[in-house]
């Protein structure tokens, strides 16, 4: 259980700088390496992402760095579809559970190889006058800390990145995943909010998408206190510390590790789904 | 989009909706939390009865999710309420509540926002709690 509690505490912080939620990583590495059925980690990987969003997002929100006005679009859209992506999952998972484990191997190194191909922006170029995005009322501001001044940002191409969020929801609900690892290069390089917005505003919806999801895991019975609490702990106190560091570091420093430990975890689902 | 206008301190305020929301969820995470962390130190430490007492535990947590039930005698929904005296159903009551923090957050939204009469966040704010509630109360996405 310590052993769970360092793990979970490790991708906390890691989870959060990168944007990308603990959830992600959490999936992966404890089906990988830790003994519980893939349908209690699934579970426990919801409220994973769910509670190191929890942890992280008054200081976010606080600070203007996440976002509510783009974040609840782009919520609603990924919580609706979670639903369905978590009864998928379950379903699937009953017919034979190492479907999920292979199918959740591959999506992870899908999803590394996405990291590591995509180059993210820190500030993209934003043309045009985005309709959807006005009409929603897409747009805000930052304070950039080494200048000490107010940036002001706005989204384009809204249409597109909003509906990117029906597969990134289907997903976090099919393998518990959260959804941070698709919403940053969603956010950043489809519909160009500030890397900065774009990873807080990240971390911060997690906490809306994955509430739903959660709650179809938690009804099933998929919810261990075992599993979840330490882990819970582990990641909130990571999660913490990660967003205290977010503002200073160089978020692309971080990606490059956690694309590592992702095509590690991706690999080891794959070789146990066939029993090796 | 990124441009730099000269800045003053009102500039700099925080949507007042947006800093309402992060109060709620920083007291709903801090309740579930200590409701989760009290049953589970409660249940690891044999001062509070378990429900499955974590001998047994490890010996079945590898079960798939019908077997783990059926050998538990565990029910699906909110079946879970009636055993709140055990320290581990009780750290499930905290893993709840923190699935209850952005409904709270959203209801905040939904009365902010109708006051303020902003239909358009106040329509999704209303489909999100919708969505949450349903699913919450195992209406839709129904474990049996």
């Amino acid at each position: 259980m310590l052993l769970l509690f360092a793990t979970t505490f490790v991708i906390g912080v890691f989870g959060v700088m990168a944007g990308i939620g603990g959830g992600v990583l959490f999936v992966p590495l404890v089906s990988g390496f830790f003994p519980f059925h893939i349908d209690f980690v699934r579970g426990a990987g919801l409220f994973i992402a769910l509670g190191s969003s929890l942890a992280a997002a008054p200081y976010l929100l606080r600070q203007n760095l996440a976002s509510l006005r783009l974040a609840m679009p782009v919520a609603l859209i990924a919580s609706a579809f979670s639903i369905v992506g978590a009864q998928l999952g379950l379903w699937i998972s009953e017919l034979n559970p190492a479907y999920i484990q292979g199918a959740l191997g591959v999506v992870i190194l899908g999803i590394a190889t996405i990291m590591l191909q995509t180059p993210i922006k820190e500030f993209p170029v934003v043309t045009g006058n985005d309709p959807v995005a006005k009409w929603l009322g897409l747009q805000g501001w930052f304070v950039e800390e080494t200048t000490g001044e107010r940036m002001n940002w706005t989204v384009h191409r809204a249409a597109v990145g909003l509906s990117g969020f029906v597969l990134v929801g289907l997903l976090a609900g099919i393998f518990g995943l959260g959804a941070g690892w698709a919403n940053v290069p969603l956010l950043n390089l489809v519909m160009g909010a500030p890397l900065k917005i774009a990873v807080a505003t990240s971390s911060f919806s997690l906490s809306i998408t994955d509430t739903t999801a959660a709650w179809v895991y938690f009804n099933h019975g998929a919810v261990l206190p075992a599993l979840v609490v330490p882990s819970l702990a582990g990641v909130m106190l990571g999660a913490m510390l990660g967003s205290r560091i977010l503002p200073h570091v160089p978020a692309f420093m971080i990606r490059r590790l956690v694309i590592g430990v992702l095509m590690l975890a991706g690999a080891r689902s794959v070789l146990k789904a066939f029993g090796w | 989009m990124v441009n730099k206008p000269q800045s003053t301190d009102s500039d700099l305020r925080v949507d007042p909706e947006q800093l309402g929301y992060a109060q709620v969820v920083a007291w709903g995470n801090r309740l579930g939390v200590a409701v989760m962390l009290v049953g589970f130190i409660g249940y690891l430490s044999g001062l509070l009865p378990a429900r499955i007492p974590p001998d047994t535990l490890l010996e079945i947590w590898s079960l798939p999710l019908p077997e783990f039930l059926a050998q538990t005698h565990s029910s699906t929904g909110w079946g879970w309420l009636q055993y709140l005296e055990n320290g581990d159903t009780l750290a499930l009551l905290g893993i709840a509540l923190l699935g209850g923090v952005t409904l709270a957050g959203y209801l905040l939204l939904f009365v902010r926002f109708l006051g303020e009469r902003k239909w358009r966040q106040w329509s999704m704010v209303v489909v999100e709690i919708t969505l949450v509630v349903l699913v919450a109360a195992n209406w839709i996405g129904a474990g049996h």
